[in-house]
């Protein structure tokens, strides 16, 4: 979609709701359109590339496919954008306008957009989100992931959210009131982080093979578990030139385990920051979202670790890809008019 | 499932908040620190101890390589640096000073540092900019500019010998961090003790450690049970100029094995590095964001380095010698991982988790004073001995002269 010169009064209006995630950014449309894509942008790296793929700029897994002859970026990596680095903001606004695209977003049509980030790209830098997002859009809100999975959920009380995602895990506690940065935690052991482990225990073990951190993160979105699994998990990886078997069973478990003693440590304290007497309902209020809830076992095994201090309830948001975007598109269309045209851009 | 009072005021928070950012509203009040936050993200990643490595890595690494094209009239200077410690609670200020020499690599066909606007920098760089800027007469001989190519950065960046080392950087500051404290009490243990409360007392005990060695300047970042945040402690160790950052934290996780962990500080986007490696012959092509991010990724791989043999020697220390006494100590190794007070530090550093909440057994062993004192001098053995292998004490490295005559040949 092209970038909007000017915001004129225009009847015909679309709400969004948008999560741009470090690892995958989605987007939920008030038409009733949805649709993702991996957080990647590539620019051919030369004429050449560019004549050879045929377009200025590729996305998700188009980008990732044709790495070679792209300049890629992943925009969000560690949940904020780089400061300092025009590419990134640059990639941020190009896959905005590609979301909107996705949905059948026209540059006729009034946009009212509500962006979900990483709680620290929401610390960090809102400013340069916002540079990045307002030339496609007439009017934009930014609020936290966790924020606005819990929203959608209609979770706004005594309700903690653990958003797993990529870069970061974020952590929100819902007390029937607009969530402060002191109810708000980030902590960077999230899905990178579990690739890192994966792919250094792989190499000790496996110091032969020959993969990269792309087919690691492949193996975790396939085989991923915490306690225990049927079977072995086996994948095949290059060994001087030979697809080899590989059994890493035990990596993979190690690897996903070693997020939860920090996960499990920031819910407990958050949870003992809640009134006392909330305390047993917050305690089977907690609900995992992000990529990293798919993890299997994650849920159970969180679960069983705080059950030591009192009963528990741990669930996983019903469809963890939508689940941040729908809760913006629900807090879009809840918004009232008059904060949307306050916020309209000036031209 | 909740009020609409509720949900009107959230509506509204979300509002003024975006409002703020847009520039049309006032901040609210919990804005203050995300300002701070934004702040220090600036002005941070780049740590006094990369900015001055960085500093010197064109003029001497090239030296040593004695590949350099030498050039004349070209400036180079050394700064003698006063520090101020600031004073922590409980501790005097204390002034002395420092410290290393400082090489500034000009090119007057290529200036490369005079071509970075220098109020986007940290501001630890951009005040060596700008004292460089009327320094001519600091010059010290020997040591002339050289040309500054982005491929030299990167062939250092991507060495196999350690930077530190290279240059003979020592440790005189040591900072200890008692993790949480104040009305943060960190993991709770089920019979009750705080985290807080046993990290200060190990964090103590392994000051009074460090100081009897009388090499050390050890500071703390806090002596008592106080409340300070992150961004507090990471600004103290740099104000202090820390050479190496100890934070203790005790891990929080229900299990019959007490887990011990070590993070360092991790690399960053190693993505980006490699996409530079292409502009190893371009060296008038490169752009400003680029240069930059090269600076970063050497600063970045010394701290890297450093972080990760000191948490290497402290894991393997306190694992070693905890196993004796403890027979459910499990080693989970060292770790990578940007944490926040890592990853604004100037110096070296590590978080370790020296024990953990995992049963009342464990807990009751913590409430001891001989294990904590156990653990100390475990601690202080990790560090002793990462000093002992790669330093001598007051800024000169083992094996500083061999190298430097090596380079010279």
């Amino acid at each position: 979609m092209a970038k909007k010169k000017s915001s004129p009064k225009r009847s015909n209006k679309m709400r969004v709701g948008i999560d741009l995630g470090t690892s995958r950014s989605a987007i939920s449309a008030s038409n009733g359109a949805r649709d993702y894509v991996a957080s990647y942008v590539g620019w051919p790296k030369d004429f050449i590339s560019e004549k050879v793929l045929g377009k200025p700029v590729l996305f998700g897994k188009d980008a990732l496919d044709n790495r070679l002859s792209l300049e890629l970026v992943r925009p969000l990596e560690h949940g904020v954008i780089k400061e300092g680095i025009s590419r990134d903001e640059e990639a941020v606004q190009e896959l905005v306008g590609h979301l909107l695209e996705l949905v059948g977003a026209l540059e006729s049509q009034e946009i009212y957009a509500v962006v979900g980030v990483p709680a620290e790209s929401l610390r960090a830098n809102k400013l340069a989100i916002k540079r990045a997002v307002q030339d496609y859009v007439d009017s934009l809100m930014v609020v936290s992931e966790p924020f606005a999975a819990a929203y959608g959920r209609g979770l706004l009380n005594n309700a903690i959210v653990i958003d797993i995602g990529a870069g970061t895990t974020d952590f929100c506690i819902m007390h029937g009131a607009m969530p402060t940065e002191d109810d708000q935690r980030t902590i960077q052991t999230a899905g990178d982080y579990i690739d890192q482990q994966l792919y250094g225990m792989m190499k000790d073990k496996y110091p032969e093979s020959d993969f990269n951190m792309n087919m690691v993160r492949n193996f975790k979105e396939a085989h991923s578990y915490v306690g225990s699994v049927k079977g072995k998990i086996e994948v095949e990886i290059p060994v001087a030139g030979r697809m080899m078997i590989h059994d890493i069973t035990e990596e993979m478990g190690r690897a996903c385990e070693s997020v939860l003693p920090a996960i499990v440590e920031n819910t407990m304290e958050l949870i003992a920051k809640f009134d006392p007497e909330y305390q047993e309902i917050v305690r089977e209020n907690i609900v995992l979202a992000g990529g990293g809830s798919q993890i299997r076992g994650m849920a159970k095994y969180i679960e069983n670790a705080l059950s030591e201090d009192g009963a528990t309830k741990v669930s996983v948001v019903d469809d963890p890809v939508y689940a941040s975007a729908d809760g913006a598109l629900a807090l879009a269309q809840d918004m009232p008019e008059e904060y949307w045209e306050d916020l309209l851009k000036e031209d | 499932m909740f009020k609409r009072s509720d949900k009107r005021d959230i509506l509204k928070g979300i509002y003024e908040e975006n409002l703020w950012v847009a520039g049309k509203g006032e901040s609210r009040k919990a804005e203050q620190p995300a300002a701070r936050s934004l702040d220090k993200r600036k002005l941070h990643p780049l740590s006094l101890l990369s900015a001055t490595s960085v500093i010197l890595i064109g003029g001497v690494f090239m030296f040593w390589l004695g590949s350099a094209t030498r050039t004349t009239g070209e400036l180079t200077a050394g700064m003698a640096s006063e520090r101020v410690a600031n004073a922590g609670p409980g501790q005097s200020a204390q002034v002395s000073t420092s410290r290393e020499a400082v090489l500034v690599p000009l090119n007057e066909q290529k200036p490369v540092v005079s071509a970075i606007d220098p109020t986007s920098l940290p501001k630890t760089l951009q005040k060596k900019l700008i004292d460089v800027d009327n320094l001519e007469d600091l010059a010290i001989p020997g040591l002339d500019a050289v040309d500054v190519d982005p491929a030299n950065y990167q062939a250092l960046a991507e060495s196999d010998v350690p930077i530190a080392e290279l240059f003979g950087l020592g440790v005189k500051t040591i900072v200890i961090d008692p993790g949480h404290g104040g009305k943060d009490p960190g993991a709770v243990g089920k019979l009750g003790v705080f985290e807080k409360d046993i990290a200060l007392e190990i964090a103590k005990r392994l000051r009074d450690r460090l100081l009897s060695h009388g090499h050390y300047e050890v500071l703390m970042t806090r002596e008592s049970d106080d409340t300070i945040s992150l961004n507090d402690r990471v600004e103290y160790a740099n104000a202090n100029h820390a050479d190496l950052f100890i934070s203790i934290h005790i891990n929080y996780f229900p299990s019959e094995q007490s887990f011990i962990e070590t993070y360092y500080f991790g690399p960053t986007n190693d993505a980006k590095v490699a996409s530079l490696a292409k502009l190893e012959n371009a060296d008038s092509h490169y752009e400003y964001g680029e240069f930059k991010d090269i600076i970063q990724k050497i600063g970045d791989t010394l701290k890297f380095q450093e972080s990760r043999q000191l948490a290497h020697s402290v894991q393997s220390n306190l694992y070693g010698r905890m196993k004796k006494i403890n027979k459910h100590a499990s080693d989970h190794g060292i770790k990578s991982a940007p944490f926040v007070v890592l990853l604004g530090l100037d110096a070296p550093s590590i978080l370790t988790e020296v024990s953990c909440f995992c049963n009342p057994a464990e807990e009751k062993r913590l409430k001891t004073a001989e294990y904590r004192e156990n653990i100390a001098a475990f601690l202080e053995k990790g560090i002793v001995s990462y000093l002992n292998k790669n330093t001598s004490v007051g800024g000169k490295r083992n094996g500083e002269k061999e190298k430097l005559a090596k380079a010279q040949q």
